[in-house]
């Protein structure tokens, strides 16, 4: 009895030692180690760093920069972050929900789904590049199709403008984004069996309701988990809006991750960069806590 | 003629208007890639006057692929070379140590099982930003700053945790017999984890390779706190800098990033049905 | 070349006793069947032996080592698993060499000695033409003959089969059958096979344990165990159709024993007369099918019945009869061997049972009262 428990402990420790030392050290470690460091201040341990980051008004810097609202951009990390979310979610959720159950009527649509994709595949700088290149005044599809149709106004290069280029970038990461909703939904809906959909039909359900009262309600796992993956990224976002604006013009399209970035590059004030880090992973734990529990839920 | 009367017949109105509204919608999402590679084969004082969805009448040269290859101020090539230095690796050391951490998770029930699995989601879940700060002090004591081993390190411990998960949900629908045939023909655990199990989950392990390369190869942000010497920048920073501070060349700058996403393209393309499977994999958690 | 020994296993899954408390003996040279429903212990035995499985309590033996906590690779057992389990990345010859090659050091082997050994096997299967084929190219019987060749190259003690003909056709499967038995006795290696499927088991065994709910029911020839069931549960779990089973009632009148049972009343007759009978009140009468003959006419010491569905078998017809006319669900089943005349549903019958070929098992354990 001892000596088979003894001999499965001694081979599970050879296939989980070696990885778990590395993650240990490389990972698990520093994770603490930005925890820690963002309660360092120059008068011991304490709340300063936190205080300090959401308390900051720089527009560049702000988490937080609601004053004299309603006005355009800036208006502090978080909120850029949140506005994001709160367009590019149900956006690319829904239009990869809707596409992936239009696609099964549509010829060549292989083609079409690999196009899609194509913005998940390609590193996410270029993503960025590719934002500021469509938005911009000369070259750029955007602002040339506004021009053409009457909309003087946005005639410009977006990206170099404050009430435009946050919304340039958020709809550039819809475009990028939407072919992740579109595979997952499309891959749960290939393997829902047919005949939901043909008794559906012979019962007398029109396209729409099938959509709607059979589609939706059966593919509610692969949505959520778009939902909570796509969550993640928009609070990791970053690439994206380093290569595209860096932030600018005036802080006007910074996120929080950029933010950390900036205190931590620039200004060398590595108390305050932890801190927003912090404030950070804090946030991705919701979507990662509805994530984990889906997880463990199915085993 | 019949038979071809009756299919065009039968296809009905609304089929025809989701075939236009989607590819509509298919063409919008290829236009930026298609006006991105008129850009980079013209000479961009042309694009600026005419619009590059002018196709007719242009001059047409990989003048600008040639200029950010080898023109020392934008030297992508180096940045091509150093990014495959680090991907490689970086693949290839994570997929094997995950591998065994995911065969330890699936074939043996131990107490702290749950909690390392937990700590494996989180670790998936939590951003970069998380663990940048004191890794960058880790690296400079270990005098593994701005070198490319110390970058390999970083990407291999990241990605061990995802590519985990996702091979741990694979050995869980693997049957088990094959492993336990080897074990009465008298395979000790390393020889059926190595000579048994690795060769049957070639399909998953490519999985993982394909969406661990293209990640590792896309990044940006570990790069950029871990690399600063020019010359030992990674090809997505090579191609942020082309980007002047006053006067952009949008045809340097176009070709360059054609040749940056051009790796993980060519991945995806020749691994298609693993990349969406891992992709699968890795958000919804199926093997 | 080996006898394999069982004392007293338990094994738990949980809550749940997937094998208790098993005994069992198998003998050198032995073809020994495990029999029983899905459930009943009978695939955890054998893992059991094979040491994929460690016992909560009791001891394995093989040859009298004690081999309960030891290493499969230590035991020098061979098995055949139900769906083959062939390693899909190899090719056939690779799948057959791999036990060789991973013991090629211990046992002093060369190359040339491993490419030996598998081409023997493989022309003892009839196997030397795929070799070179990856197992997804095989079929079904093809697979088959590659696992068992897989399991030979070893010359191992024990040769374990968990029910290796399920995933077979029909009447590959009945070719099979008499060609493994013929290879196990050609070769001499003790055998310890698993099924549920009862025909197989009387078909090919040497001896047969009955398993049920983990435990170990009889052990005995297929003669005995079809012939004389110690359980009720083995006369109903044999035979095709299965043994008619008559819940009765045993009462004293006037000194003498009357067998009261759904349909008839008789004196017990001689022939199964017993001093443990006597003493139990409610029993369960059993009676294979083959062993009741069909009267059309009263007899005397008959039962009479009507007939409710005919099913001609082809060799054979089964006679469904009611004998109890307050009870439709009252049925006898009787094989006919050959179709002396043609029966029709609806037809009154008499019932002629052969009492010296009846087993009488106590109501309440189950077990047969001798």
């Amino acid at each position: 009895m001892s000596t088979e428990i003894k001999i499965k402990k001694r081979y599970l420790a050879m296939f989980l030692i070696p990885g778990f030392i590395l993650v240990a050290i490389f990972v698990i470690g520093p994770i603490i180690g930005t925890f820690i460091i963002s309660f360092e201040t120059p008068n011991g341990f304490g709340l300063s760093n936190y205080y300090d980051v959401i308390t900051e008004t720089s527009p560049t810097k702000a988490l937080v920069l609601l004053n004299d609202m309603p006005r355009p951009p800036p208006w502090g990390a978080l909120i850029h972050n949140l506005v994001w979310t709160a367009i590019h979610l149900p956006a690319t959720t829904f239009l990869g929900l809707l596409l992936a159950y239009l696609l099964r009527r549509v010829y060549g649509r292989s083609i079409v789904k690999s196009i899609m994709f194509i913005g998940m595949v390609i590193p996410m700088v270029v993503g960025g590049l590719i934002i500021r290149f469509m938005f911009d005044k000369y070259i750029g599809i955007v602002p040339n199709l506004c021009g053409l149709i009457g909309l003087t106004g946005l005639d410009k290069t977006w990206t170099s403008y404050p009430d435009t280029a946050l919304i340039a970038l958020i709809i550039g990461s819809i475009w990028l984004w939407t072919g992740f909703s579109l595979t997952i939904h499309a891959a749960a809906i290939d393997s829902l069996p047919k005949t939901y959909i043909e008794a559906a039909k012979i019962d007398g359900a029109s396209d729409w309701q099938i959509f709607w009262k059979i589609i939706v309600p059966s593919v509610r796992a692969a949505t959520l988990t778009v939902i909570v993956m796509t969550m993640l990224w928009d609070l990791k976002i970053f690439d994206i809006v380093y290569a595209a604006t860096k932030g600018g013009p005036g802080g006007a399209s910074t996120v929080l991750a950029f933010v950390m970035w900036l205190y931590f590059a620039l200004d060398l004030a590595y108390g305050k960069a932890a801190a927003v880090a912090v404030i950070l992973t804090l946030l991705t734990l919701i979507p990662a806590a509805i994530y984990i529990r889906q997880v463990m839920k199915r085993g | 003629m019949v038979s071809l009367y009756y299919r065009v017949r039968r296809i009905r109105l609304s089929t025809i208007i989701i075939n236009i509204v989607v590819w509509f919608i298919a063409i919008l999402w290829l236009l930026p890639f298609i006006g991105l590679f008129m850009v980079s084969v013209r000479p961009y004082s042309e694009v600026v006057l005419q619009g590059w969805w002018t196709i007719l009448g242009g001059h047409y040269t990989l003048n600008n692929y040639i200029q950010v290859l080898t023109n020392p101020m934008y030297d992508l090539l180096r940045g091509y070379m150093n990014s495959l230095t680090i991907a490689i690796p970086s693949t290839f050391i994570p997929l094997i140590l995950a591998a065994m951490i995911a065969y330890g998770f699936s074939r043996f029930s131990f107490t702290a099982k749950n909690v390392l699995f937990i700590l494996i989601l989180l670790i998936m879940a939590v951003p970069q930003q998380t663990m940048v700060i004191p890794m960058f002090f880790m690296l400079k004591a270990m005098g593994l700053l701005n070198k490319l081993i110390g970058l390999i390190l970083v990407h291999s411990s990241w990605g061990i945790a995802w590519i985990a998960f996702f091979m741990r949900n694979y050995f869980n629908m693997m049957p088990r017999e094959i492993e336990e045939a080897a074990r009465v023909d008298g395979a000790g655990w390393a020889t059926i984890f190595f000579r048994i199990v690795l060769p049957v989950s070639l399909p998953a392990l490519a999985s993982a390779a394909a969406i661990q390369f293209t990640w590792v190869w896309s990044d940006f942000f570990f790069a950029l706190m871990f690399i600063y010497s020019p010359e030992k920048m990674v090809i997505t920073q090579k191609v942020v800098t082309i980007k002047g501070q006053f006067y952009v060349d949008w045809g340097l700058l176009s070709a360059g990033s054609i040749l940056t996403m051009l790796v993980p393209l060519l991945v995806y393309a020749a691994l298609q049905k693993y990349y969406l499977r891992g992709m699968v994999g890795w958000a919804s958690g199926k093997g | 070349m080996a006898s394999v020994r069982l004392e007293s296993v338990v094994k738990k899954f949980g809550k749940v006793i997937a094998v208790n408390n098993v005994s069992l003996e198998v003998k050198d040279g032995e073809f020994f069947i495990l029999l029983g429903p899905s459930g009943c212990g009978k695939t955890t035995t054998l893992r059991l032996i094979a040491g994929l499985e460690y016992p909560d309590s009791g001891r394995i033996y093989i040859d009298d080592k004690d081999v309960t906590f030891l290493e499969p690779k230590d035991r020098d057992v061979a098995m055949v698993f139900q769906n083959y389990a062939l390693y899909p990345h190899m090719t056939v010859f690779q799948n057959i060499a791999f036990p060789l090659l991973l013991k090629r050091k211990k046992l002093g082997l060369t190359k040339e000695d491993i490419k030996k050994r598998v081409l023997e096997v493989a022309r003892l299967l009839r196997i030397e033409e795929l070799l070179h084929r990856k197992p997804g190219q095989l079929s079904g019987g093809q697979q088959q003959r590659v696992a068992l060749a897989r399991a030979l190259i070893r010359r191992p003690k024990v040769w374990l089969m968990d029910e290796p003909l399920s995933n077979l056709d029909a009447l590959l499967r009945l070719a099979m059958r008499a060609e493994l038995k013929r290879l196990q006795k050609e070769l001499g290696i003790t055998t310890i096979y698993v099924t549920h499927d009862q025909a197989e088991a009387l078909s090919m065994a040497d001896r047969i344990a009955v398993m049920n709910k983990g435990k170990v029911i009889q052990v005995g020839t297929p003669d005995e165990v079809y012939l004389k069931p110690k359980h009720v549960f083995v006369g109903t779990f044999i035979g095709a159709p299965p043994m008619n089973v008559i819940e009765c009632r045993i009462e004293e009148q006037d000194g003498k024993y009357l067998l009261q049972c759904p349909g008839f009343t008789r004196e017990i007759p001689q022939e199964i007369m017993a001093s443990k009978l006597v003493k139990t009140k409610e029993i369960i009468l059993g009676i294979r099918p083959e062993f009741i003959e069909v009267i059309e006419s009263p007899a005397p010491d008959t039962i009479k019945g009507k007939i409710l569905v005919v099913e001609p078998l082809g060799s054979e017809t089964i006679l469904n009869i009611n004998i109890n006319p307050e009870n439709e669900e009252t049925i006898i089943k009787v094989k006919l061997p050959k179709i002396t005349k043609k029966f029709r549903p609806g037809e009154t019958v008499f019932l002629k049972i052969d009492w010296s070929k009846v087993s009488i098992f106590d109501k309440t354990t189950g077990f047969l009262l001798e």
